[in-house]
C-alpha cells in the first residue's frame, strides 16, 4: 500500500467515525475483494465468505472502536475478518451434523479447469486442521508475515512458525511423491 | 551435515528462519544431495500452487452486497456519489432510517415526472411505494428573488444552520427554499427573532406564512418545531418530516400542526 492509499484510508476511517455513509461505502469497495478472498480461503465456501464480508462491513462503524490507528487499517480489517471467519467456522463446527449445502467442494474450480494437481493440493489443504490451515493460508496464500499472523490470530510468533512448518509437512506427506 | 534435514528444517530454510550456522549446514547438504534439493523444490512448489489456487467469484455483486449492508445498517439506501455528500450523510438509527425510507418513497411518489422520482424508482423498484405524506425531495431550480424581504439573516456555523420555531402556532404555513445568499434568512409577518452563530430563534410570529431560505450550498440546515426537526436540508436534499402542502417552484410549503411538535 502506498502512502497515498494509507492516507486515504486514514481519512475515510476518520469520516466513518463521524458517521459518513459514503466513507463506509468507499472502504467497502476498497477492501471487499481481499476480505472475500481471505474469507473464502479460510472457509472454503462462497456464501460463508460473503457472510464474512457482510458481517465485517455491517459492523465496521462499531468495530472501529477497537482500531487505534497505530497500524495499517487493511491489516486490522483482515484481522477482524479472520476472527469473523473463524467464529463462523466454530459455529459451524458446533452444528457439525448440519450439511453445508453451499460448501464448495475442495478443488472444484481447479477440477473444472482440469488441473488435477491444483485439485490435489486443495484437497490436501482441506485435510489440514484449522489452526494449521489458518496459518498456512495467511502466510503462504495471503502473504502475511509471522508477526502479522500472530497479531491476527492472537498467538505467539513462534507458534505461527511451528504451525506453518507442520502444515507444510502434512501437505508434503498428503501429496506423496518420492 | 550427514543426515537429511527434516521437512520442518527445510520449511524454515525456505522462510529464512534458520541461524546462519544452521543455514550454511543445510546449504552444504543440499549441494551434495539431489533428493533433498528435490524435496525443497517440492515444498516451494506446494507453496506456489496453493497461492495460485483460484477463488470463485462472490455470490453477490459489489452493489448488491453493499445494498444489503446498508440495509442492515438501517440506512437501506444507495445514492449516487453526487447526491451523497460525504461530509453531510450520516448513518441513522434504525427507527429514524425506517421513517426516512418511507419518507423517501413518499416523496418520490409525490413528484411525478421528476428526475428524483426516476432516480428513486431505479433504486427502490422492489419496494411498493406507500401513500405517505412526508417526503424527501431534491431542491428545485429556484428563480431569483425579485421582491423585497424583511427578516433576519444568520451566517452558518461549520456549514450548519438551525432555525428554531418554539412558539409557532398550529396552522402556520412554513415556506422552505434555497437561495444564493451565503446567509440563512427568515422572514414573514410580524416576527421577532434572536440569533446566534448558526442559529435563529423565532418567537412572537403572528403571520400565516413564515419563510426560511437556506443557502444553496449549506451542508446542513434544520427547522425545528419544539423539539422536533420538521424540515432538514442536507447538501442538495430536503427531508420533510411533516406533510408538505405544495411545491411552489421557489421551494416547498408545509403546514405546521400540534402533532408536529
Amino acid at each position: 500500500m502506498t502512502d497515498r492509499e494509507a492516507r486515504a484510508d486514514t481519512e475515510l476511517v476518520r469520516d466513518l467515525r463521524d458517521g459518513s455513509v459514503e466513507a463506509h461505502r468507499r472502504l467497502f469497495m476498497r477492501y471487499r475483494e481481499p476480505i472475500y478472498r481471505l474469507a473464502f480461503r479460510l472457509t472454503s465456501s462462497r456464501h460463508a465468505a460473503e457472510d464474512v464480508v457482510q458481517d465485517v462491513f455491517a459492523t465496521l462503524p462499531e468495530s472501529l472502536d477497537g482500531y487505534s490507528e497505530q497500524g495499517s487499517f487493511g491489516a486490522w480489517l483482515r484481522k477482524v475478518a479472520s476472527r469473523v471467519a473463524l467464529d463462523g467456522l466454530r459455529r459451524r463446527r458446533r452444528r457439525a451434523e448440519e450439511p453445508l449445502s453451499d460448501h464448495e467442494p475442495p478443488g472444484s474450480d481447479a477440477r473444472a479447469d482440469g488441473n488435477l494437481e491444483l485439485a490435489r493440493i486443495e484437497d490436501a489443504l482441506g485435510e489440514l486442521s484449522e489452526p494449521l490451515r489458518r496459518v498456512f493460508v495467511l502466510k503462504v496464500v495471503e502473504g502475511y508475515g509471522h508477526r502479522e499472523i500472530a497479531g491476527m490470530l492472537d498467538i505467539e510468533v513462534g507458534t505461527s512458525q511451528v504451525r506453518l512448518h507442520r502444515a507444510r509437512k502434512q501437505l508434503r506427506e498428503a501429496l506423496g511423491g518420492p | 551435515m550427514n543426515d537429511h534435514p527434516e521437512t520442518p528444517t527445510l520449511s524454515r530454510y525456505l522462510d529464512d528462519e534458520l541461524s546462519s550456522e544452521r543455514r550454511q549446514a543445510v546449504e552444504a547438504h543440499l549441494s551434495g544431495c539431489h533428493d533433498c534439493r528435490k524435496e525443497l523444490e517440492l515444498l516451494a512448489e506446494i507453496d506456489r500452487s496453493a497461492a495460485g489456487l483460484p477463488v470463485p467469484d462472490p455470490p453477490l455483486g459489489a452493489d448488491e452486497s453493499w445494498r444489503r449492508i446498508a440495509g442492515r445498517r438501517g440506512g437501506g439506501r444507495e445514492r449516487s456519489s453526487t447526491m451523497d455528500d460525504a461530509s453531510g450523510r450520516r448513518w441513522l438509527t434504525p427507527a429514524a432510517a425506517a421513517v426516512l425510507l418511507l419518507a423517501v418513497i413518499g416523496g418520490a411518489a409525490a413528484l411525478p415526472g421528476s428526475p428524483f422520482r426516476a432516480w428513486m424508482a431505479a433504486r427502490v423498484a422492489d419496494v411498493a411505494p406507500e401513500p405517505v405524506s412526508t417526503g424527501e425531495v431534491a431542491a428545485p431550480e429556484l428563480p431569483g428573488e425579485a421582491g423585497r424581504r424583511s427578516g433576519v439573516g444568520v451566517a452558518p456555523r461549520a456549514g450548519e444552520v438551525s432555525v428554531h420555531l418554539p412558539e409557532t402556532a398550529a396552522g402556520t404555513r412554513l415556506h422552505v427554499r434555497v437561495g444564493e445568499s451565503t446567509m440563512a434568512t427568515v422572514w414573514g409577518g410580524d416576527v421577532r427573532v434572536t440569533t446566534a452563530p448558526g442559529e435563529v430563534r423565532v418567537t412572537g410570529f403572528s403571520g400565516d406564512e413564515l419563510t426560511v431560505e437556506f443557502p444553496s450550498d449549506l451542508a446542513l440546515g434544520q427547522v425545528t418545531l419544539g423539539d422536533r426537526i420538521v424540515v432538514e436540508k442536507q447538501g442538495p436534499i430536503f427531508e420533510f418530516r411533516v406533510p408538505r402542502v405544495d411545491s411552489t417552484g421557489s421551494g416547498y410549503r408545509v403546514r405546521l400542526s400540534e402533532e408536529n411538535r
